[in-house]
């Protein structure tokens, strides 16, 4: 069941995203494991709550993940940030391979069950997404332009701010702010397109 | 778009998404000179409300509550407000919220503006309209709550493609119903455009946003309201709004000059324009380019597919004629055009074109989902007429408000059930939540005392309410734990832990038994408090055990099950038995949720928004009879398990109706091969087909009253046809199709007025005249083909009665009503005559054998009775093509009778099904609803089928029903087999 998040461990962890950019691909291999093994517990552990109309909050897990791994006293701001940006895509990831494989296995049945982890909660504040929709048009926009859909995939998926999503980029937050406006409308018309 | 195209185009959405929706074509249109990109950007500005709510400043933001609404998302915003999707928390569902934004609401004149649409809207009832449900205020915000309507708009649809020529025109005859609907009560649209029309994936169109409607001069009573003065019309086309009309409005209207239903017309050969050659019909640089070619150009023909039936081509040039003189004059005008391209004469190539959307392979495929909670409006007040164990009958319902308490409404079930009887019937406890602070507190409503619902202090959190057995007290859940109030007064006191608790009751040794989490089993403690004992654990295949009932004698416990296969939806649930101190549980009803015995010998529960009954035999546990819908439009909680109903032992019933369903009504041919007939925006019910086959009347439900509609099928727009502050209900036509006989409450000074047969000229001309005047209750049955005799049902203090009513008079002289006289009458129900299509037999109900079955006798007599149906039946039809007569189960199966007729003999074949013909039953309980009528050519039968749940009625949420278990008997005999 997951990693235990000992304190010793979480030094290790905290050390090895202080090293994030500095650190072995085994260090990052390393981490991004640990980050995932947690993610996918959490995310299961979500999964069997009782309400199955509740909506993913991927901010919520990321959190939840962040605070169970790391010891986060000793991490710097943009170390914190770039924990977040691995788990986007992690969650991404996580999210994506739930909600087809309950689709699969629930073709034909009633879509309520497939909720849980179907739709993430928009975090600028409009209607839950479906996960795989929103998927595969971020998909089609990194095509166009992948430093928005990286920007976006930040956002919805790791549930970052502005601010944070700007800090592990490298941009202003108003640069983020409007990636992230355009990136609304041109997801919105795609995910409709597409349904 | 290449990436340099989309930067360039990010800029100017970024922009744009900082402005108010309204002025962001705008913004669009003046800073983005290339044309190509423009219409690329504007598309995606206009694309779906999905992801476009992030402008700051909007008066409500997600997670507001309204009232009883909590805000999702931003819809759209215009200048008479915005449009918020909104769910309603505790029923799970979602409407729209027009809210009138805050910066003006303080301005007297768009206030008025804003209760006049409210009212406008709410006139309009048509399937092809989007509804309003209600106008509402809370806490100083104005708010029109309204069909959401799910579904991309036409605007989307044909974004960059044209449709083919079906569905063009499928969409194009529902606009055209719409608006001749809307014209023929005198209201304008005004601001038409593929953006305000919907398709929901059933295929229905909904015209969304008569806001720019005003009621013609002819209809404004005051006369105040200069309705079409150019500065009205400039007024009510404020800023944004002008935007993304231009294209589709009328020259007079850009002019500024009076506008009137034909600028609707316009508007319409606009978007069918659109639709076929999937080309705005007048599309300039901007705003006022596009207005100078809808002034002095013709849009340009050749791009028109060139598969456009000539019918279609015409209408169009007719109804884009700039000289409103000589344009089409009546929306309806073009109905005939359709119809005419789509006869099979008219062949057409339907490849042209590529609908971009994918569709359903059946357009016009049925729901395939039905939520828990349902309909039925009115049924209670006809179930409450005429009272056979009382003295005095109760023959209107009883309404209770729950705001009448301090400004509270009823909980609708958040975490627990939300209402209770006292065991004697005289009180009733609910879960009111606060309209302010939301809080859900217990009240209690004395039901034979004229005062409001005392609020039972320090309860706040209250839920899952039930009373001591000798009714002084009451036990509920809050804060964790399970608390008793005295109903006299008093704080709460604390006994025991419940953390999550889920539902209790309180046995007559003083033991309460309760769920005290929401996956445990059941605990038990002494209401006088003290440490909870566990007394039941799950099974392996156990999820929850919730709601339990210590059933009489205290020997066993019912309660709500789940297993893991449930996936949480209680309509999977199952209603289990364990005895009591131990013993093996059985499952005794699966698919059900919120069990209880009552002492009338059944157990009822909640099964897809409908209550059930059955026979219960205590002693063995076990059930006695088949399960029976008795009521429709029950309100529950199916993610919870709650039942929003609770029974007293005196035999009184309680519940909260859930909203009124939109029922589709399909026709099915002797193959199951099902056609949509109407579609629907309202419920319906009580099928009669004219003589003739051409028309359709039946009641409908619009929120208040049932009042009979007729529709034309082959125009489809259905028409009113009575209209009078009481219910009218159960059209029967007279054979030569001139007449509609009726029960209405109508005409009646006393407070609760009882159901007597009238009737009406079927084309609304002439009054309508009383034909019976009768303390009973009465509906008509049945026309004797001579139609001169009028069978039907009444029903006295004791049973329903088979009457006859002999019409005197001829059609010149004027009709005279004779009086009525008996034809069946026992000590057991006789009811829905139905006569044969030569008169010499009648069909009709009968509970003689202890169930409803159908018989046949001979007309007028003598002769003996023929029982027709098998494991029980109602509401016999005879064919007037075929040797057959029709009725329907219990559970809603058409079934077929093939008979032969030799000399006084009456000889009934075996049962079969018609294949498909199955539809939900609202009940048994009270009025026959009738659900279906056979066409007259005998190959096809209109059917109401079960339709998608509405809002839930907070008005007037719970209906009383003195005499239930009376009823249960009659309708339900707990040893029915």
């Amino acid at each position: 069941m997951g990693i235990q998040s000992s304190p010793s461990q979480k030094q290790d962890l905290t050390d090895l995203l202080g090293r994030w950019a500095t650190g072995t691909p085994a260090d990052r291999e390393r981490l991004m494991s640990a980050v995932q093994r947690e993610l996918r517990r959490i995310a299961a552990a979500y999964m069997r709550r009782e309400r199955p109309d509740h909506t993913l909050q991927p901010t919520a897990l990321v959190h939840e993940a962040y605070l169970r791994l790391i010891n986060e006293r000793d991490v710097r701001w943009d170390g914190r940030a770039h924990f977040f940006g691995i788990a986007a895509r992690l969650m991404r990831q996580i999210l994506v391979d739930h909600a087809r494989k309950h689709r699969a296995g629930k073709r034909g049945m009633a879509t309520r069950t497939d909720r849980p982890l179907s739709e993430v909660a928009d975090p600028a504040g409009g209607q839950n997404l479906d996960v795989v929709a929103l998927h595969e048009a971020l998909d089609d926009l990194a095509a166009l332009d992948p430093r928005q859909a990286e920007i976006v995939e930040l956002r919805y998926f790791g549930g970052l701010t502005e601010a944070e999503v700007a800090t592990v980029k490298a941009l202003s937050p108003a640069t983020i702010r409007r990636e992230v406006a355009a990136a609304r409308f041109w997801l919105g018309r795609r995910m409709r397109d597409t349904q | 778009m290449n990436p340099s195209e989309w930067e360039r185009a990010k800029a100017l959405l970024a922009e744009a998404a900082t402005l108010p929706a309204a002025d962001r074509v705008r913004f669009v249109i003046e800073h983005c000179p290339d044309e190509e990109l423009r219409r690329e950007v504007i598309d995606l500005l206009d694309s779906p409300a999905a992801l476009t709510g992030i402008v700051a400043g909007h008066a409500l933001q997600p997670g507001a509550r309204v009232g009883p609404y909590v805000i999702e998302t931003l819809l759209g915003s215009g200048g008479m407000g915005e449009v918020y999707r909104a769910r309603d928390g505790t029923l799970n569902r979602c409407v729209a919220i027009k809210v009138l934004p805050d910066p003006v609401a303080d301005d007297p004149g768009r206030r008025s503006r804003f209760r006049r649409e409210a009212q406008i809207l709410a006139a309009l009832n048509h399937p092809n309209i989007a509804h309003i449900h209600g106008f509402e205020e809370f806490g100083g915000v104005d708010t029109l709550v309204m069909e959401l309507v799910d579904g991309p708009t036409l605007a989307d649809t044909i974004a960059h493609h044209a449709l083919t020529l079906t569905d063009a025109l499928a969409i194009a005859r529902q606009i055209i119903d719409a608006l001749d609907a809307a014209h023929g009560q005198g209201i304008v649209h005004r601001d038409l455009k593929p953006a305000n029309i919907k398709i929901r994936d059933d295929g229905t169109v909904k015209v969304l946003d008569f806001g720019l409607a005003k009621a013609l001069a002819s209809r404004t009573p005051s006369g105040t309201e200069a309705v079409s003065s150019p500065t009205a019309s400039v007024r009510s086309t404020e800023a944004g709004l002008v935007l993304g009309t231009a294209p589709y409005m009328a020259p007079e209207q850009a002019l500024g000059k009076t506008v009137d239903k034909r600028a609707d017309i316009w508007s319409f050969g606009c978007v069918l324009f659109e639709m076929l050659s999937g080309r705005r019909a007048f599309a300039g640089k901007d705003v006022s380019d596009t207005l100078s070619l809808v002034i002095g150009k013709d849009p340009d023909w050749t791009a028109l597919p060139s598969n456009t039936p000539a019918p279609i081509a015409r209408v169009l040039r007719q109804c884009l004629h700039k000289d409103r003189s000589r344009r089409l004059a009546d929306i309806a005008d073009a109905r005939f055009a359709i119809e005419e391209a789509l006869t099979p004469s008219t062949e057409f190539d339907d490849t042209a074109g590529v609908s971009r959307a994918p569709r359903p392979a059946v357009w016009w495929r049925a729901l395939p989902w039905v939520l828990a909670a349902a309909t039925g409006g009115a049924l209670a007040f006809v179930l409450l007429s005429g009272s056979p164990s009382r003295t005095t009958p109760m023959t209107a319902p009883l309404h209770l408000t729950a705001d009448l308490a301090a400004g509270a409404v009823l909980s609708f079930g958040g975490t627990g059930s939300s209402l209770a009887l006292s065991p004697n019937g005289t009180e009733l406890a609910f879960i009111g939540h606060n309209l302010t602070d939301g809080v859900p507190r217990l009240f209690v409503r004395h039901l034979e005392r004229q005062e409001d619902a005392a609020l039972l202090p320090e309860t706040d959190g209250a839920m899952s309410p039930f009373f001591s057995p000798d009714g002084q007290w009451l036990a509920f859940f809050g804060s964790g734990k399970l608390k008793k109030i005295s109903v006299s007064g008093g704080a709460p006191i604390t006994l025991c832990d419940a953390p999550n608790a889920r539902g209790g009751d309180w046995g007559d040794d003083g033991t309460i038994f309760f769920s005290a989490d929401r996956q445990s089993g059941l605990s038990r403690v002494s209401s006088a408090g003290g440490a909870p004992v566990v007394t039941t654990t799950l099974d392996a295949g156990e999820l929850t055990q919730r709601f339990p009932q210590v059933l009489p004698g205290g020997k066993a416990l019912l309660y709500t099950s789940l297993s893991p296969q449930g996936d949480f939806d209680f309509d999977k649930g199952n209603l289990v038995v364990q005895p009591l101190p131990s013993g093996v549980r059985k499952v005794v009803q699966r698919g059900a949720y919120f069990g209880r015995y009552v002492p009338s010998g059944h157990l009822i529960f909640l099964r897809n928004g409908t209550l059930f009954a059955q026979g219960f035999d205590l002693a063995r546990l076990e059930v006695t009879s088949a399960p029976i819908p008795v009521i429709d439009n029950v309100a529950g909680n199916t993610t919870l398990g709650a039942g929003l109903f609770a029974v007293s032992n005196a035999g009184m019933l309680a519940y909260a109706p859930a909203g009124t369903r939109t029922r589709p009504i399909e026709s099915i041919d002797r193959f199951g091969k099902v056609a949509s007939l109407q579609s629907a925006s309202s419920d319906w019910s009580d099928l009669a087909f004219a003589p003739d086959g051409s028309r359709l009347a039946y009641p409908v439900w619009d929120g208040k009253l049932w009042d009979i509609w007729v529709a034309d099928l082959a125009r489809g727009a259905p028409t009113r046809l009575t209209s009078s502050n009481s219910h009218t209900q159960s059209p029967v036509w007279t054979p030569d199709g001139r007449r509609i006989a009726f029960a209405s409450q109508r005409g009646e000074r006393k407070v609760s007025p009882t159901f007597n047969l009238y009737w009406q000229r079927a084309d609304g001309s002439g009054d309508v005249q009383r034909l019976t005047t009768s303390e009973n209750m009465q509906a008509p049955g049945s026309w004797h083909p001579n139609g001169k005799v009028l069978a039907f049902e009444e029903r006295t203090p004791s049973h329903f009665n088979v009457m006859l009513l002999a019409m005197e008079g001829d059609e010149a002289s004027g009709w005279r009503p004779g009086t009525p006289t008996t034809l069946l009458s026992a000590d057991f129900d006789q009811r829905a005559p139905a006569f044969s299509p030569d008169g010499r037999w009648l069909a009709y109900e009968s509970s003689q054998s202890g169930q409803l079955h159908v018989y046949v006798r001979a007309f007028p007599g003598p002769g003996s009775q023929v029982q027709i149906s098998t494991g029980g039946g109602v509401l016999p039809k005879w064919s007037r093509t075929r040797r057959e007569l029709l009725y329907s189960t219990f559970d809603g199966q058409i079934m077929i009778v093939s008979y032969s007729v030799a000399g006084a003999s009456f000889k009934a074949e075996l049962p079969r099904p018609w294949p498909g013909a199955r539809y939900t039953p609202r009940g048994l309980l009270g009025f026959r609803i009738r659900e279906f009528d056979l066409h007259p050519d005998g190959n096809r039968l209109a059917l109401v089928t079960a339709g998608a749940p509405g809002p839930p009625i907070r008005r007037f949420p719970v209906r009383i029903f003195l005499n239930f278990f009376d009823e249960l008997q009659r309708t339900a005999p707990p040893r029915g087999k």
